[in-house]
């Protein structure tokens, strides 16, 4: 399958590295999609705040001068700008921290060995075949399923694959053992993955109140 | 309707507790007489995951059972939800909420087929003009 086995020491750091790697997609993002709701969020209250002010404000004027439109416009728009502002303001922090990120990882690969190179290929070129993944939900759904949720279905699956190939590793580690992974690995890591509630499991029908 | 749905997922027998991986032993393990789907593919995606070249077959054939089985939950659970009966984007989102890397896997695939989509098409249409 790949190119000739590389000597056990390199292996044994390799298991830290490719898990970095694998983290890393997985970890800027995490903080991506977590801070940017709390930040609006907390901008949005300023923004009512402010509009209701206004409000107050606009009321005591002379209703007859302005139209209904035309209030609604000069309560909107202060705060309607403000917005659009910061959006625009987080979308190139956003895509600044994406150009960063995408240096990093240049500058990483750049710097592997071969076998890290053959291991990252692996890593990123690795795909269930989309044919027998829309055959399998067809089975089970019994109609046809459109391609984005064959595309959606197999990458949560390749993730699905790497949480609990990271998590065999983490216990073939820790019982002081070499990779391959063995099967005990694999159910024990399973074991650790279902009580943090990763593996979705709807056979058991919970009893709420008793 | 949902008994038909237990019928099926017992029927291939998920439970991967019971398995017994002997290897070329004619027992029942985990999926039965059924063919291995992702042999090859898993063993690619093992391997860059950071596990050995050659990965044990038993351990390949647990994970293709669990695959299965996760893929078939989710089927389950997003055909029971919106849309009744029909798996929809949507529904797999939802679904995914709460899995932080799942979520953005999904998210970043879902934009970067719609990226290739527009840009397969404006090429096709700068080629139809030429």
């Amino acid at each position: 399958m790949d190119n000739a086995c590389e000597s056990p020491t390199e292996k044994g750091g390799e298991t830290g590295e490719s898990e970095e790697t694998t983290a890393a997609p997985g970890g800027p993002r995490v903080t991506d999609t977590d801070g940017i709701p709390e930040e609006t969020d907390g901008d949005g209250d300023g923004e009512l705040k402010e509009a209701a002010a206004e409000e107050g404000e606009l009321k005591s004027q002379d209703i007859t001068d302005l139209t209904a439109v035309e209030r609604e416009d000069s309560l909107l728009t202060p705060a309607a700008k403000k917005l659009k502002i910061d959006t625009k303001e987080k979308k190139e922090k956003k895509q600044k921290v994406d150009e960063d990120e995408i240096q990093k990882m240049q500058i990483l690969v750049s710097s592997f060995s071969e076998e890290q190179l053959n291991r990252y290929e692996m890593y990123r070129r690795s795909a269930f075949p989309k044919a027998a993944i829309k055959r399998l939900i067809q089975s089970i759904t019994g109609t046809s399923v459109s391609q984005n949720v064959v595309i959606a279905m197999s990458g949560i699956s390749k993730v699905f694959v790497g949480e609990v190939v990271e998590e065999a590793l983490d216990v073939c580690e820790k019982w002081g053992e070499m990779p391959p992974l063995q099967p005990k690995h694999m159910r024990e890591a399973v074991r650790r993955l279902k009580s943090k509630g990763q593996i979705p499991n709807s056979k058991h029908k919970k009893i709420i109140f008793f | 309707m949902s008994e038909a749905v237990f019928d099926i997922s017992i029927h291939f027998n998920f439970q991967f507790e019971e398995e017994n991986e002997e290897i070329g032993g004619g027992a029942e393990g985990g999926q039965g007489k059924r063919k291995r789907l992702f042999s090859k593919e898993l063993r690619c995606m093992m391997y860059g995951f950071g596990d050995d070249q050659n990965p044990y077959t038993e351990s390949v054939d647990i994970l293709e059972d669990l695959v299965i089985e996760f893929i078939t939950e989710m089927t389950h659970k997003a055909m029971s939800i919106g849309r009744q009966g029909r798996v929809q984007v949507e529904d797999i989102v939802f679904l995914i909420r709460k899995d932080p890397r799942k979520f953005a896997r999904v998210k970043d695939l879902l934009t970067m087929n719609e990226e290739l989509k527009r840009a397969r098409k404006a090429f096709d249409e700068a080629n139809y003009g030429s």
